[in-house]
C-alpha cells in the first residue's frame, strides 16, 4: 500500500513539474530569456574557444589595427590597442557572470539559511538577533557598501563580488523569513512537530520546497541586477582590474572615444543589456510557472 | 493611532544604533590597512610634529573603543564627525556643502519618478493588452534592464552634445551670499536671481532624467499589477454598476488604494537614488555628496567614510519611516493593526 501511495506522489510531482515546464515553453519571452541564458552560460565556459582574438583578452597591441570601425574581421571593431572589441566583451562578460555566480553562491545560501531559522524561532530571541543582524547590512545601500569594501579590500574581481555579497544575503534572509512565518503557521507543519520530526527536517523538507518559488525566481532576477551592479563598479574603476575585461570598464574607456568610436561602449552596453534582459525575462518566465499548482 | 507612531519611532531609532554599530566596524576596518594614514593622505615632505598633532587630535593614537566613543561624544556635544583626510576639514562641513546638491537632484528625481511611475503605470492597466500597454511594457523592461549609466551616456550625447539643448556637465558656481540651504536651485530662487536659477535648472534635467529612468521603469510595472488587482475587486465592479462616472472611478477609487503596495518599492527606490548617484554624478562632473563619497572611499579617509555611510544610512532610516507613515496613511487596516 505504501509503494502504491509513494508512486502516485511521483506521479503528481512529475505531472506538476511537466505541467510547469509546458506553461513556460508556450511563452515565447521566457523562451528567449532561456535561451540568452544559455548561449551565455555557453560563452562562460568555453569564451576562449569561441571568440575569435582570445589574446586580447591580455595585454595585446596591435598597432597597426587601432581604432577599426565594425567589418566581417572585427564584427564590433578595435579598441585603442587594436584589441577585438568583441572577444574583450565575450571575455569580460565571462568576469559578470562569474562574479553574479559568486555573489549568488554564497548569499543564497546563507541568506536562506538564516531566514528559515529566523522564521522558524519567529518571536523568540533568535529571531530578534537575526533581523537586527540582516538589518544591519541592509542598512546601506548595495553599492556603498560594495564600493567601500572593494576600495579597501583593494581590487581584483573576487574581491568585488565577496563586497557585493556582503550586502546581498540580507534580501534572501528578508525573503526566506516572511516567506516561511506564513508556512511554518500551516497546520502539516505543526503535524510534523508533533510526531517528533526533528527541527532541522521539519526546516528542510516541510517549509523550504513551499517557499522555494519566490527564491529561485528571485535568484534569477538578481543574476541581471548583479551584473548591473558589477559593472557599475567596474564602470567608476572597482573590481576587476585592467589589463583583465570588464564591460562595466570597457563602457567607460569607451565614453572619451565617442562619438567617432561608437563602437567601443556601444557595444559591450548592448551585451549589459541583452544578458539583464535574458535573466530578467528567465525569472518572470520561472515566476509564472512556478506559482502554478496542483488543482 | 498614536502607537503606531511609536513603531516608527522604535523602527529609526534601532536603525540609528544599527548604524552606530556600523560605525565601529568601519573604523576598526580601516584601522587594519596597514601604514599611517595620515602620513600617507598628506604626502612625504609633511614636518613630523604636524603628523603627530594630526593624529592626536583624530584619535588614533588611542585604541579603538576609545577613538569610537570620543568620535560619538564630539559629534553628539559639538556637532563635529572628525576631520577629513581628504580636505582636512571637519566631514560634517563637507557634508553640508556636498550633501544638499544632491539632494535636491534626489528630490526632483523622487518627484519625477512618482509623477510619470503612476502616471505610466495606471495607463498601462486601464488600457491593458492593447497596443499602448504593450508599448509602454515594452519600454518599461527595457528601462528596468539599462544600467542608469548607459542612459546618462546617451542623454550626454543626444541632448548635451549633439542637440546642444542642455550643458555637458558640471553646475554653475552659486555666490556665497545666496547660500541659505546649499541647495543650488532652491538658494537662487530664494535669491530671486532667476537668470542663474534657469541655468542650475537646466544642468540639472539631465542628470535627474538618467537617475530616475530605471526607477520609473521598475515602479510602474510594479504600479500596473496592482491596479490590475484593484479592478478586478468587488467593489470597482459594484461602483461600475451604481453608475459612478469613469474619472471619480480612477481618481477616487482606484488612485489611493492601488499606490499603497507601490508605495514600499517606490520609497525602496527612492532611498537607493542617492546610492545611483555615483555613476551619474562621475558621468556629469556633478560636484554632489556621491563625487565626495567617491573621493573620501579612494584615499581611505576614515572619518570621510564613516560619515558618508552614516548619511547614506540615515537617509534610508528616514525614507523607510516616512514610507511606514504613508503606508499607514493610506492603509486603515494597517493603522488598525498598529494600534491594536
Amino acid at each position: 500500500m505504501n509503494h502504491e501511495i509513494a508512486s502516485k506522489k511521483i506521479n503528481a510531482r512529475s505531472e506538476l513539474f511537466r505541467r510547469r515546464c509546458y506553461k513556460f515553453s508556450r511563452n515565447p519571452l521566457s523562451m528567449f530569456g532561456l535561451v540568452i541564458v544559455a548561449v551565455c552560460m555557453l560563452f562562460v565556459l568555453f569564451a576562449q574557444y569561441l571568440v575569435p582574438f582570445p589574446d586580447d583578452a591580455q595585454l595585446t597591441t596591435h598597432m597597426t589595427k587601432t581604432f577599426q570601425a565594425p567589418s566581417l574581421e572585427h564584427i564590433a571593431g578595435t579598441d585603442e590597442f587594436g584589441r577585438d572589441v568583441f572577444s574583450r566583451a565575450m571575455i569580460g562578460l565571462r568576469y559578470s557572470l562569474l562574479t553574479s555566480i559568486i555573489v549568488l553562491g554564497l548569499s543564497v545560501p546563507f541568506g536562506v539559511f538564516l531566514g528559515l531559522i529566523a522564521g522558524y524561532y519567529r518571536n523568540t530571541w533568535i529571531d530578534s538577533v537575526i533581523t537586527r543582524f540582516t538589518e544591519m547590512f541592509m542598512a546601506i545601500p548595495t553599492l556603498v557598501t560594495a564600493m567601500v569594501i572593494s576600495a579597501l579590500a583593494g581590487g581584483g574581481w573576487f574581491v568585488g563580488a565577496v563586497a557585493i555579497a556582503v550586502s546581498w544575503w540580507a534580501w534572501f534572509c528578508r525573503l526566506t523569513y516572511t516567506s516561511a512565518i506564513s508556512v511554518s503557521n500551516e497546520l502539516f507543519v505543526v503535524y510534523a512537530e508533533l510526531s517528533g520530526v526533528k527541527v532541522i527536517r521539519v526546516i528542510l523538507q516541510d517549509i523550504l520546497p513551499n517557499i522555494s518559488a519566490p527564491i529561485i525566481t528571485k535568484i534569477s532576477l538578481d543574476m541581471g541586477s548583479v551584473i548591473i551592479i558589477a559593472a557599475s563598479l567596474n564602470f567608476i574603476g572597482l573590481g576587476v582590474q585592467p589589463p583583465t575585461p570588464s564591460l562595466g570598464a570597457m563602457v567607460a574607456t569607451g565614453i572619451s572615444y565617442l562619438p567617432q568610436q561608437w563602437w567601443m561602449c556601444t557595444f559591450p552596453a548592448i551585451i549589459i543589456m541583452l544578458v539583464v534582459l535574458g535573466f530578467n525575462l528567465l525569472g518572470d518566465g520561472l515566476g509564472d510557472a512556478l506559482t502554478l499548482e496542483v488543482k | 493611532m498614536t502607537k503606531g507612531y511609536v513603531i516608527v519611532l522604535k523602527k529609526f531609532f534601532i536603525a540609528i544604533a544599527i548604524l552606530l554599530v556600523l560605525s565601529f566596524i568601519i573604523l576598526g576596518y580601516i584601522r587594519l590597512i596597514p601604514g599611517c594614514p595620515v602620513r600617507l593622505s598628506l604626502g612625504p615632505g609633511i614636518p613630523e610634529d604636524t603628523v603627530i598633532r594630526l593624529r592626536s587630535e583624530m584619535f588614533l593614537d588611542e585604541p579603538l573603543p576609545v577613538q569610537w566613543f570620543y568620535w560619538i561624544v564630539n559629534m553628539l556635544t559639538t556637532g563635529n564627525m572628525g576631520t577629513s583626510l581628504h580636505s582636512l576639514r571637519d566631514v560634517s562641513v563637507d557634508i553640508a556643502i556636498f550633501l544638499p546638491r544632491s539632494l535636491e537632484l534626489v528630490i526632483m528625481a523622487a518627484i519625477v519618478m512618482l509623477v510619470f511611475s503612476v502616471m505610466i503605470g495606471t495607463f498601462s492597466a486601464l488600457f491593458k493588452n492593447t497596443w499602448l500597454d504593450n508599448v509602454l511594457r515594452i519600454l518599461a523592461y527595457l528601462g528596468a534592464v539599462i544600467p542608469s549609466f548607459v542612459f546618462g551616456i546617451l542623454f550626454l550625447l543626444v541632448f548635451g552634445v549633439s542637440l546642444r539643448w542642455f550643458p555637458i556637465g558640471g553646475l554653475p558656481t552659486i555666490p556665497v551670499e545666496y547660500t541659505l540651504t546649499g541647495m543650488p536651485l532652491f538658494d537662487s530662487i530664494v535669491a530671486g536671481d532667476f537668470a542663474l536659477a534657469g541655468n542650475v535648472f537646466r544642468s540639472q534635467i539631465l542628470p535627474v532624467l538618467s537617475v530616475s529612468v530605471g526607477g520609473i521603469a521598475y515602479t510602474s510595472r510594479l504600479h500596473r499589477s496592482s491596479v490590475i488587482e484593484i479592478l478586478n475587486a468587488d467593489y470597482i465592479a459594484f461602483a461600475r454598476v451604481a453608475g459612478v462616472s469613469r474619472k471619480t472611478l480612477i481618481l477616487k477609487h482606484l488612485m489611493k488604494p492601488s499606490f499603497i503596495p507601490t508605495l514600499t518599492i517606490y520609497g525602496l527606490q527612492v532611498a537607493f537614488l542617492l546610492a545611483n548617484m555615483f555613476l551619474v554624478e562621475s558621468i556629469f562632473r556633478f560636484p554632489g555628496f556621491a563625487f565626495y563619497a567617491f573621493s573620501v572611499i579612494q584615499v581611505k579617509d576614515s572619518y570621510g567614510i564613516v560619515g558618508v555611510t552614516l548619511v547614506f544610512g540615515i537617509i534610508l532610516a528616514i525614507v523607510n519611516a516616512l514610507v511606514d507613515i504613508g503606508v499607514a496613511g493610506l492603509d486603515p487596516r494597517i493603522r488598525l493593526k498598529a494600534s491594536e
